[in-house]
């Protein structure tokens, strides 16, 4: 037997080991890269996992675990002269996932762009979020051309994905007057660092205001009654006046929280002295 | 290493861990009083942090630091600086750039002489004037994220090689950024081929730190804990990472490891200076942090460990438990044998063997709906027959 043919082997049966399950079962994977007119699509043959997405992007890799990574398809675009967009695009297990590690990355600086259900852009990159699909689009180049190209190709996938233009369902249940622009995000787990807190909806109100509201829809009355007695049982404090459907706890590591219980909902405001407003505003959301 | 000796390597370790080891201050190791008692943080007041110095760069650290690339809680990083915890980790990428300016806005508020910060930079460019300009800008933004003129470390991210961790553009650019005072010391980070690189940065005479993933389910552990020796010998600090391998043994993730048990294994070694676990709650901070004060390992996480060690979650007792519940009698116990050679052993000639004495290459499990077989260690019994299966697929010849 040749070396060259053991060599070859060898790397054949590598090869079939590293293959993911789903390509040995002959499952096809959906396209999610189109064809953009004017571009060349270079696809990456590397598909990243939830066992190998450190390797593309190291330590960064066990937040996007945490919020259910499924994999990463990467493609190139390339036009003339010389201008290279990288395009890369992560799935997640629910669109919830996906929001909740862009609103991880977002950055309030950022302009925003009309894209998927949401997106922003800045010099050299382009962001948004499409159902369960979280889309990261760049380039090292920062001309005309290539912001253009961004935008473009960005576009192409959003349609190709072809999700709801919305932010998950969850925020439903946040009141949208005074709600900060894009400030929403989605936390699966260890909610304000306590694992009793999981699939957290939350934004800002009043820009600059450091008023914060939260919701965590459960699966039933009694899962949100466990969150909550969890909670009470972390404050150092915690008051209801007569009639007041708030109870007013004071959390050792956040300060005062304004905590309501209703249904399979349960809800809070941080970081405000006068609650008032949000109180009111919060009562009419909820179910 | 052959598994059988890594068995030995680690049964060994564990005993040697539990005795000898334990109780004897490393060089340059010490313990402090507590000070204050923080609300549900573990600071017992009758036992002292365990503090060690990271190599020659004279820094000194509690043996339990904060890795924060999973936690943007800036009350969970303050609440690690009041438990006593003074060493965090970051990077440049994590949560682009937003982990860094969370970690600025947290330490404006603290003296600078209170913590020490590390970030981690990779290089895109290749090795090459450009290079050096691309990782120093990109240096600078991380500064400027974190609200400071200087970082106590900082890393060349992710060096997989020897041949990286002495290029000598990278070389170039560490130095000029502590020559001109953007980091008090320089390091690399790795998370593959870690004796290669700890042996390289050795070499180079320019690295003073390198953060290396370690734990005790690396199949070639003793290896890296040579290298890590033989780099702390040398005077380099020794930071650890992955000490936790990912939190289970089992890749559906059924079986949980006992993380502080992992921890206090690889902190032993009293070359390693710190961990940097990367915890996202106050219960996990408390538990990481009671490992400040006492690294023990118990008799429970010492068994814990050994037993998860030796086949790390894949191991078959082949108790046949399971083949009750299995309607159409499939040898699941022989399919658990092919799986561990498979993935613990990496020996695709023995799982093909098993594979065939099985005399089947038809999916067994093709006309039922639902696993109605039961696992006493609560393997996915169903997913891992379908993943092994496909070893029998592979032409005997190409495993010669």
């Amino acid at each position: 037997m040749s070396r060259g043919y053991v060599i070859r082997s060898a790397v054949m049966a590598v090869a079939f080991l590293l293959l993911p399950l789903a390509v040995m079962s002959g499952e096809s994977e959906p396209d999610v890269f189109p064809g953009v007119p004017g571009w060349t699509l270079l696809r990456d043959s590397t598909v990243y996992t939830p066992a190998t997405l450190w390797e593309y992007i190291n330590g960064a890799a066990d937040l996007f675990l945490s919020y259910e990574f499924q994999d990463l398809h990467i493609a190139y675009y390339r036009t003339s002269p010389e201008i290279e967009i990288r395009a890369e695009v992560y799935k997640h297990a629910s669109g919830e996932d996906a929001y909740g590690m862009y609103s991880q990355e977002r950055s309030p600086q950022n302009a925003a762009v009309p894209c998927g259900a949401e997106g922003y852009s800045d010099l050299g990159m382009l962001n948004f979020v499409a159902g369960p699909w979280y889309v990261k689009i760049s380039s090292n180049q920062t001309g005309d051309q290539s912001q253009s190209g961004l935008v473009s190709i960005a576009s192409a996938i959003d349609s190709l994905l072809n999700q709801p233009h919305r932010l998950p369902a969850g925020f439903d249940l946040l009141p949208q007057e005074n709600r900060v622009p894009r400030s929403e995000q989605y936390v699966s787990r260890d909610f304000l660092g306590y694992s009793f807190l999981s699939g957290a909806y939350m934004a800002d109100f009043g820009a600059g205001s450091g008023c914060r509201i939260f919701v965590l829809p459960k699966q039933n009355p009694a899962a949100a009654q466990s969150a909550y007695d969890a909670f009470l049982r972390v404050a150092s404090s915690a008051e209801r006046n007569k009639e007041d459907v708030f109870v007013r706890l004071h959390d050792p590591h956040h300060g005062n929280v304004d905590l309501i219980l209703r249904g399979n909902v349960l809800a809070g405001i941080i970081g405000c002295v006068d609650t008032h407003a949000l109180r009111s505003a919060l009562l009419k959301t909820l179910p | 290493m052959h598994s059988t000796e890594r068995r030995s390597f680690l049964k060994n370790s564990f005993v040697l861990a539990s005795g000898a080891l334990l109780g004897v201050p490393a060089h340059g190791q010490e313990k402090r009083s507590s000070g204050k008692a923080e609300p549900g943080q573990p600071k017992p007041a009758d036992k002292k942090q365990i503090i060690r110095t990271l190599g020659r760069t004279g820094l000194r650290m509690p043996v339990v630091s904060m890795g924060v690339m999973n936690s943007g809680n800036p009350a969970l990083v303050r609440a690690a600086l009041e438990a006593g915890m003074t060493h965090f980790d970051t990077a440049h990428g994590y949560q682009k750039g937003r982990n860094e300016e969370m970690l600025g806005n947290v330490f404006k508020d603290y003296p600078r002489d209170a913590f020490t910060i590390a970030t981690k930079v990779q290089s895109e460019s290749g090795d090459s004037p450009a290079a050096v300009l691309d990782w120093l800008s990109k240096v600078d933004v991380s500064l400027k994220r974190l609200q400071m003129d200087s970082v106590d470390i900082l890393y060349l991210h992710s060096v997989g090689s020897r041949e990286r961790a002495l290029a000598p553009a990278m070389l170039e650019a560490l130095q000029k950024a502590k020559e001109s005072g953007r980091t008090r010391f320089v390091g690399l980070s790795t998370h593959s081929n870690e004796p290669e690189v700890l042996d390289a940065a050795v070499e180079s005479g320019v690295y003073d730190v390198v953060l290396t993933a370690v734990n005790f389910k690396q199949d070639h552990y003793p290896s890296v804990k040579a290298a890590i020796a033989r780099a702390a010998k040398a005077g380099v600090g020794i930071v650890a990472m992955k000490t936790m391998a990912g939190g289970y043994y089992d890749r559906a993730k059924t079986l949980p490891i006992n993380c502080k048990a992992a921890l206090k294994f690889i902190v032993q070694d009293p070359h390693v200076t710190t961990a940097i676990p990367g915890f996202t709650t106050f219960d996990q901070l408390a538990e990481n942090n009671s490992v400040n004060y006492d690294i023990t390992l118990t008799e429970e996480e010492r068994d814990s460990l050994a037993a998860g060690s030796l086949e790390g979650g894949l191991y078959c007792q082949q108790c046949s438990h399971c083949v009750s519940g299995c309607k159409n009698n499939v040898p699941i116990p022989s399919y658990m044998r092919a799986y561990m050679y498979t993935y613990g052993y990496r020996n695709l000639g023995l799982a093909h063997a098993v594979l065939s004495e099985i005399g089947t290459k038809q999916d067994p499990c093709l006309d039922c709906a639902s696993c109605t077989a039961e696992c006493v260690k609560g393997f996915p019994v169903r997913d891992r027959i379908a993943d092994v299966r496909r070893v029998s697929e592979i032409p005997e010849e190409m495993l010669a």
